[in-house]
């Protein structure tokens, strides 16, 4: 173990994902499986220790510059769904940058969370999921509740006819739930009889990530006329510290109770966290969304190097896995070490490439940007699957539009992932998936 | 400002439809240059995308229900497969292991180009034996499984225990002598001796039988008392001095070839 070489792969790492974010709605997960797929295949061979520093430094600067691609060019991931729209009008006013930054702050503080709780993490985490294994099933069906009860009847009551009122108030949220069952299915059928060659089995969820997440808003953008904003370079945040620290300690447990917890994304994970620390306001919002995803992403990541329990959570530890085991308790440590590290590099570059990021929307606008990156998503699909994989992108992306056109709730497409995972918790998903006729 | 509002709805075709301001009997609108008359209503692409995803949907689960899972050769396995469905035929090499803790089976199969483990966690194993589906050693099995690789370790996952298939292939008499003489491994077997000495374990039972000339271990492992927990009568009758017919599958351990039946039903005494 060369530690100053495996350090310097993690920066390596973060300046990749640096410029991976000028690429809307590229997911740092898609190169990285392109990375492992390069190396099963033998095309070209990355020393594997090697290889899981420099994703450590992919995936922390990732959860930092990705906000970069969901502020200014409208590409959010799975992860950003719930904090796109504040952030979204902090752009609108001209104050991206400043949405930008306090993100980067809400992540670097909640870090300093995750960094002090590196040594008690092997100890509590073993007793609590002895504590909460059996009754995962239930937690993920609570999820589920909690997304649909979060649609609500809309509309103005204004029409004249009671028929009128019924339909513009219940449209959104029937199609909001259609979407849910839709994704639900949708996800049942590619975790048991995924339609793609069996040796491209470890992204066969990958292609209805990028049709349901990345591509509608690629489509939405090269769609819809943006307003040219001016942003404002500022040398200050508009925040407060008792702010900053409330919004990194809910943005760190919801991160954590993401990264724990199988099948809960960051997402939903702040945004339970936000109701059950009380947040009130855009600023905070925004900061415990930015603190709650970063520590999603290096937390679940974290755990993969846990020397008392062996625990896989996330994509990048299920890749990582394929090639990589950490045999030995410094690893933990040292990785720990290497995300904080990188971290407080990524928040350093975060100002350069934000800079960086509004010029090139500036020049060239979101609307091209998001023509490549709609390209970039074909061409990562058919490379990492095949021509089924651009079916399953198709049909995702047409679902991740419903919550577009209908105003309905994106995190209904969670699904995909929630229904079929919490079926295989609590023992019914071979069932189902049998009854469905897809084995055989 | 109501009636604005009114003559917004009464003359509906005066107004813009894209940015709302009037226009009186333009075609192209001067403020945010419209098109007026040829316009598509976004009622019609919202039904459209509900029509595609749902007939997307169907689409993709017609489609997976149509392909057959791919039967895959045990050296073809790699990381690349995880989480892949396949199908893999193979004979079982190791009798199946069971974890009471854990609720789960065990055992090893081989092909022509390699071994690998097969698991069946809780539900699935439970079902295999409600089922009766435990295959025996040199059982020849036919089934889909879950391709799993976890941090470098490749092994198979039976999730629908219907879709298990064993096939018993018809065992051939031979005698101690040939067994041991000719090193005969990989192969089912009917086998008769006398048991010289029977030892308990805490993985199973040894029993050892002879021919006079050699000696052969009948070795029932403790799961399958687990397994065919209404059998175990036939332990507590064998003892030394009885002749004995044991069906099983050969194979080798620490160089020495022994017998594994598939339950204990497989041992007969046939002088006591």
């Amino acid at each position: 173990m060369d530690v100053v070489l495996l350090v310097l792969v993690a920066l390596a790492g973060v300046i990749i994902a640096a410029f991976s974010c000028f690429i809307p709605g590229l997911h740092i997960y898609n190169l990285i499986a392109i990375i492992v797929l390069l190396h099963l295949s033998g095309a070209v061979y990355i020393d594997p220790e090697i290889m899981c520093f420099l994703f450590i430094g992919m995936i922390v600067g990732y959860s930092f510059f990705n906000v970069i691609t969901s502020v200014f060019m409208s590409a959010p991931d799975e992860s950003l769904m719930f904090f796109i729209f504040p952030a979204q009008r902090y752009f609108l006013e001209g104050r991206g940058f400043e949405a930008s930054m306090l993100i980067g702050v809400g992540s670097l503080v909640a870090v300093m969370f995750l960094a002090a709780s590196v040594p008690f993490l092997p100890i509590l985490l073993p007793r609590i999921w002895e504590l909460t294994r059996p009754l995962l099933g239930w937690l993920i069906l609570l999820v589920i509740v909690f997304i649909l009860l979060t649609e609500w009847p809309r509309g103005l009551e204004r029409s004249e006819s009671r028929w009128e009122r019924f339909k513009e108030a219940w449209s959104s949220p029937l199609a909001g739930f259609l979407t849910f069952a839709l994704a639900g299915f949708f996800g049942i059928i590619l975790f048991f009889k995924p339609p793609i060659p069996p040796e491209r089995g470890f992204v066969a969820i990958t292609p209805a990530f990028i049709g349901i997440f990345a591509l509608p808003w690629a489509i939405t953008n090269v769609l819809s006329k943006f307003p040219k904003v001016e942003q404002h370079i500022t040398d200050s945040i508009n925040v407060k510290v008792h702010e900053i620290i409330r919004g990194g300690g809910a943005g760190f447990l919801a991160g954590m109770f993401g990264a724990f917890f199988p099948a809960i994304t960051a997402g939903v994970a702040g945004f339970l966290a936000g109701h059950a620390t009380a947040q009130k306001g855009d600023r905070l919002f925004i900061i415990s969304q930015g603190a709650s995803r970063a520590i999603y992403y290096m937390g679940a990541f974290l755990l993969f190097f846990l020397p008392t329990m062996h625990i896989t959570r996330g994509a990048l530890a299920w890749m990582t896995g394929l090639v990589f085991t950490p045999e030995r308790v410094e690893y933990y440590y040292l990785a720990a070490f290497t995300m904080l590290l990188c971290a407080g590099v990524s928040f350093l570059l975060l100002t350069p490439i934000t800079k960086l990021a509004i010029k090139l929307v500036h020049r060239y606008g979101i609307r091209t940007l998001s023509i490549f990156s709609i390209i970039s998503c074909i061409a990562i699909v058919l490379v990492l699957t095949s021509w089924e994989g651009l079916l399953i992108m198709a049909v995702g992306a047409v679902i991740g539009m419903i919550p577009l056109l209908f105003n309905c709730r994106r995190s209904n497409t969670l699904a995909v992932i929630l229904v079929p995972l919490g079926l295989n918790i609590i023992g019914l998903g071979p069932t189902i998936a049998e009854l469905l006729g897809l084995f055989g | 400002m109501m009636n604005a509002a009114n003559d917004k709805k009464i003359f509906k075709e005066a107004y813009c439809p894209s940015c709302g301001r009037f226009i009186g009997p333009r075609e192209k609108c001067p403020f945010c240059g419209a098109e007026i008359k040829e316009r598509i209503r976004l009622k019609y692409i919202k039904v459209l995308a509900l029509v595609l995803a749902i007939v997307g949907v169907f689409g993709i689960f017609l489609f997976s229900k149509m392909i057959p899972v791919p039967t895959v050769k045990i050296a073809d396995i790699d990381a690349s497969y995880n989480y892949a469905p396949i199908r893999v035929k193979g004979y079982v090499i190791e009798y199946p292991d069971y974890n009471e803790e854990s609720e789960s089976i065990t055992f090893w199969i081989m092909d022509e180009t390699g071994e690998i483990m097969v698991k069946a966690y809780r539900d699935a194993a439970r079902e295999l034996i409600k089922q009766g589906k435990i295959p025996g050693v040199m059982d020849y099995i036919d089934c889909i499984f879950e391709a799993r690789i976890t941090r470098g370790f490749k092994y198979l996952i039976i999730e629908v225990p219907d879709y298990l298939t064993i096939y018993k292939p018809e065992p051939e008499q031979l005698t101690i002598t040939q067994i041991i003489e000719n090193n005969i491994t990989m192969k089912k077997a009917i086998v008769e001796g006398v048991i010289t000495s029977v030892r308990s374990y805490s993985s199973g039972y040894g029993i050892w039988i002879t021919d006079g000339e050699y000696e052969l271990e009948i070795w029932v492992p403790i799961s399958q008392l687990s397994f065919f927990s209404n059998h175990t009568d036939i332990l507590d009758r064998v003892a030394p001095g009885m002749k004995v017919i044991v069906k099983g599958g050969l194979k080798l351990y620490r160089g020495s070839p022994e017998i594994v039946p598939d339950s204990l039903l497989d041992i007969q005494i046939i002088e006591e």
